[in-house]
């Protein structure tokens, strides 16, 4: 029979309360395996319901599914009010997920083997069950001839302004409405009431968390828990409509916002933590409300509740450090916590130095991906270059996976909309070698570039589609409330409510296109080793055989983008990165409503990416996936030089704002010796300086990782940055752990 | 014996054949050409095959490890991550090997390199002659050098040389103005012993421009190098230095009041 100790005023510390947390976390880490077989997303702190539960969603159309306004609001009511509540008594804050209501809108109810069936594996998927209504079957043919991922239907990815809502409070939110509602008369009632409902859905909710705060105190004998499931209620009881007053309810205002935007659409934008959390933590501290290690105990609580992407220090609009106490503290809870975690420190010229150590400190010392790091000079010059003044662009922060975002004032698609510059290649090569009688390396790029165009200008279209009809298929009734614009004009983000819509399109696949473009200039044009249909006949036959092998090795030891500076592969990929940016860029002379603004990032589609090209002249074989965002393909140099590889990806940045990420993986045993610290905090520095933007770390050694691969229970707690998102290992398919153990080995590619 | 990179041992290009890499396409095979091969293009493999390098191996199997380049090649590399130096406060290192058996291209190199303003370091077993380092030494911001052993006739008996040039050079060393970091590779059977250490570090006890000591504890990770060269490896055998005897080691030399690190 197990022994359950109950703890005493000595051992009822947070750090035993966390751990007794991070257990329940792991627990559901392991549900989640068990019962949903993983996830190649982040690791949001979602909840599994349980195995008898179930709910049907409510259609509103013929077609089966749920769409707009009304669809919307009614299915949303109808999950909070059914799903599962959760409250842990060694908590500091209640609430939890359990559902994506983005996520239920092909299957007809929820915990069915179906539900998740498209959902579970691929990422991103099923959120976009596009509204039939609307057809886009005119852009379909582009979307499969250049696999782009286009981003119709896609949903949330940009941050609000989470201190309107601190300072608004869920009864502050309705009045708001109510008073925009008069203004507007019946022109957007459906808007107003929709949004309306959605708040009162969400504090009905806190209402039936607050009745299961109530059934635990009924039945809890333990003193400890007792308090702590009485301070629970009052926080929530105040915060269903109040302000928020201290740090702990601000922390559970916040909590409930997250996860209401998380259960909605999982939306995982966070904000500025530090200076969202500074003047609950300074009121509570001169009142001698709190302590520092209850304000880390509050703020470890909401990184565990869901691993929002929060960005602590960088420069305020006029440049002046924000670090603060509270940056801190932020820092101190991601320790208690030691989970996944998506904290990012801006690194910018006045960057408070003992922040920056004490990042890449912790960086080293948990091995966990976090924090992140991002690049303020590129970021801010970016965006000026795209036209935006340095206090707007200061203003715009590290908030998801590889993306910026101005808080509650842009509409981007960030992360959602991708090109497959790859399959652009493949349909200009095929092109070039079914028409051209004298095929040649200025023949393919002029090909190329044509066929980028289509793809970059089907993309635009597809996105002004997405914004014309969008509402009509999933209004962002949560998002909505914290973003200046939707509740004062009536009108939904996507609909015209937001300030401005830089819409983000990427390029994936980067290092595919220029290895080729390089192996071709240098073993058919230059040395003559090979002519265009030989390789064409090669890449068509996957490169079989022992020929096949040997020429697909010839290939593959031409010169690569990362191999050195101004070779021929850093050459085409600037190449190609500039044109790539150019034609996004051109698109706003096509919508001068928009501001379309480039990114080089593949996110998890990697694998995706790669199974729909064949094999090409860079010595890759078919359907292998991609290089990882901007990174240079695993074995670009037989020492996988971090210095080269990162002044690769500095020279293709494209250069207005957007990110192209660098994403590393070291070796934890180089931070062994004393004054290493100093030198990878040199080496961030430098990073930046060379004008990269965000840069993501992963420390494992190769022995763990290939062990952990093998055998993921045995690692439960081993946890991966992925591209920008973390994740536990064990969660992930084995595809993508493969994707991961591959980057990390990229270094014995001899 | 336990170097890690025997390549650098004969000065020169060589040839090596790594069996798992080789995909079989032939062009390697000895042909009619090879009657007329020079000596540095052929090679037998462990299994006695004749291999003919004709620069066509494209899987790696059957590669020259080494190139010939010229000073401005290594500035042209290195110069890419100058900004890594500046920000660390690092540069480029010439190491081996024995970069004095180089003499002419290192003292070439090292003046083209500060003349780019780029920090500059040597590492060396301080076994040349004394006015060849000394021109050297305007050039270089740091030197790095190994005193494996105090005891001469021991040090003959594992390198195959006395220790007294060594010794020597290291105490001129410490009379000049380039800092120095002092190496010990701790090898088992010959040096792996506290007495050893703490004699090291009282020699070097008052060196006025050491930055510190440090202990690199032996591992068989360049066995397979000396297997795909064609050369004996004598430390096969040899056991790998624990952590425990590292932290002796350590403790006896800081003992003689040496900040000594384990690398």
């Amino acid at each position: 029979m197990e022994t359950i100790a109950i703890p005493t005023e000595s051992t009822f510390t947070y750090e035993y309360r966390m751990r007794r947390l991070m257990e329940k976390k792991m627990a559901v880490t392991r549900e989640k395996i068990d019962r949903e077989g993983g996830m190649d997303e982040g690791d949001y702190g979602r909840h599994v319901a349980p195995a008898d539960f179930t709910w049907r969603f409510i259609p509103n159309h013929s077609a089966g599914s749920f769409y707009g306004y009304t669809g919307w609001v009614k299915n949303f009511e109808s999950l909070l009010a059914s799903q599962p509540v959760y409250v842990n008594p060694y908590d500091a804050l209640a609430g939890q997920t359990f559902f994506y209501l983005s996520k239920m809108k092909g299957s007809t109810s929820a915990n069915s083997p179906e539900a998740d069936a498209v959902a579970a594996r691929v990422p991103g998927a099923a959120s976009c069950i596009w509204n039939p209504d609307f057809n886009y079957d005119h852009l379909k043919p582009f979307h499969e001839k250049y696999n782009i991922v286009h981003g119709i239907g896609n949903d949330a990815h940009y941050a609000c302004d989470l201190k309107m809502g601190l300072e608004l409070g869920w009864d502050g939110i309705l009045q708001k409405l109510e008073r925009c509602r008069k203004e507007y008369g019946r022109d957007r009632t459906l808007f107003y009431e929709s949004e309306i409902r959605t708040v009162q859905a969400i504090q009905m909710w806190i209402c039936r968390t607050i009745a299961e705060i109530d059934r635990q105190l009924a039945i809890e004998t333990d003193e400890h828990l007792i308090a702590n499931l009485r301070e629970m209620k009052t926080v929530n009881e105040w915060v269903v409509g109040g302000v928020a007053r201290t740090l702990r309810e601000a922390c559970q205002w916040l909590a409930w916002f997250v996860l209401a935007k998380r259960t909605y659409n999982r939306c995982g934008a966070g904000g500025q933590l530090d200076e969202l959390l500074r003047p609950y933590y300074e009121r509570d501290i001169a009142a001698g409300r709190t302590t520092d290690a209850e304000a880390v105990f509050n703020i470890a609580c909401l990184l565990l509740m869901d691993a929002q992407y929060y960005q602590v220090s960088g420069p305020d609009v006029d440049g002046k450090d924000m670090t603060s106490k509270v940056s801190h503290l932020i820092l101190d809870a991601a320790e208690l916590m030691d989970g996944p975690c998506n904290v990012t420190i801006r690194v910018h010229d006045g960057l408070d130095p003992a922040i920056f150590r004490r990042g890449v400190e912790l960086l080293f010392k948990y091995k966990k991906g976090w924090p992140r790091f991002s690049g303020d000079k590129a970021l801010v010059e970016g965006f000026m270059r795209a036209g935006y003044p340095a206090s707007l662009a200061r203003m715009r922060i590290a908030v998801g996976c590889n993306w910026m975002s101005l808080p509650g004032l842009e509409y981007t698609l960030n992360d959602l909309v991708k090109i497959n510059l790859a399959k652009v290649f493949e349909v200009a090569w095929n092109e070039m070698l079914s028409e051209a009688s004298n095929p040649g390396l200025e023949e393919l790029w002029a090909r190329f570039s044509h066929h980028l165009l289509i793809a970059v200008d089907k993309t635009a279209d597809g996105n002004h589609f997405h914004l014309c009809h969008q509402a009509f298929n999933e209004p962002e009734l949560v998002t909505n409330l914290l973003c200046h614009g939707p509740v004062e004009k009536g009108l939904d983000m996507t609909a015209g409510g937001a300030e401005y819509y830089n819409l983000a399109i990427d390029g994936a696949g980067i290092a595919v296109v220029a290895d080729s473009f390089a192996a071709l200039q240098q073993r058919v044009v230059e040395e003559l080793k090979l002519s265009w249909r030989e390789v064409d006949e090669y890449i068509k036959n996957n490169f079989s055989g022992v020929e096949g092998e040997y020429v697909r090795l010839m290939l593959s030891n031409s010169e690569r983008y990362g191999q050195s500076t101004g070779n021929r592969g850093e050459r085409w990929a600037v190449r190609v990165s500039r044109e790539f940016s150019q034609h996004v860029r051109n698109q706003n002379k096509r919508y001068p409503e928009y501001d379309f603004i480039p990114g080089l990032f593949s996110w998890a589609n990697t694998i995706q990416f790669g199974q729909a090209v064949g094999a090409t002249p860079n010595g890759r074989r078919a359907y292998e996936p991609i290089n990882h965002g901007a990174n240079p393909l695993p074995g670009f140099r037989s020492d996988s030089a971090v210095t080269a590889m990162v002044n690769a990806i500095a020279a293709v940045q494209p250069g207005y704002g957007n990110t192209a990420p660098v994403q590393l993986e070291l070796d934890p045993g180089i931070a062994d010796s004393p004054d290493a610290i100093g030198k990878i905090q040199a080496l961030i520095q430098t990073i930046f300086d060379e004008g990269c933007t965000l840069l993501n770390i992963n420390l494992i050694d190769e022995d763990r990782i290939l062990e952990a691969h093998e055998d993921p229970s045995r690692f439960p707690d081993l946890v991966v940055r992925v591209t920008g998102f973390t994740s536990y290992f064990a969660m992930l398919s084995p595809q993508f752990r493969q994707l991961i153990v591959d980057r990390i080995l990229s270094k014995r590619h001899v | 014996m336990w170097c890690h990179n025997p390549e650098t041992h004969l000065g020169e290009p060589q040839l090596q054949f790594t069996a798992s890499k080789c995909i079989g396409c032939g062009r390697c095979k000895p042909d009619a050409d090879t009657l007329d091969a020079e000596p540095d293009e052929l090679l037998t493999d462990p299994s006695g095959q004749l291999r003919h390098y004709r620069g066509t191996c494209q899987s790696g199997a059957l590669r020259k490890i080494g190139r010939l380049v010229s000073p401005e090649d290594v500035l042209r590399e290195v110069i890419q991550d100058r900004r890594f130096y500046e920000n660390s406060e690092g540069g480029v290192t010439l190491s081996g090997g024995e970069i004095t058996t180089q003499f002419e291209f290192a003292r070439e190199t090292l003046a083209l390199l500060k003349a780019n303003g780029i920090h500059t370091a040597i590492e060396t077993n301080l076994t040349a002659r004394w006015d060849k380092l000394e021109i050297l030494l305007p050039l270089i911001d740091l030197t790095i050098f190994d005193i494996k052993c105090m005891d001469s006739a021991v040090h003959q008996a594992w390198t195959g040389i006395p220790n007294s040039t060594i010794l020597s050079n290291a105490k001129r060393m410490s009379e000049q103005r380039t800092p120095i970091i002092v190496r010990t590779p701790v090898i088992p059977g010959f040096n792996a012993e506290q007495e050893a250490m703490r004699t090291i570090a009282a020699f070097i006890r008052d060196f006025k421009n050491l930055v510190y000591y440090e202990l690199l504890a032996f591992n068989p990770l360049g066995a397979d190098k000396y297997k795909v060269l064609g050369i004996p490896y004598r430390m096969e055998n040899a056991p790998v230095v624990g952590e425990e005897t590292m932290r002796l080691l350590q403790q006896a030399a800081a003992a003689e009041g040496v900040e000594t690190r384990i690398a």
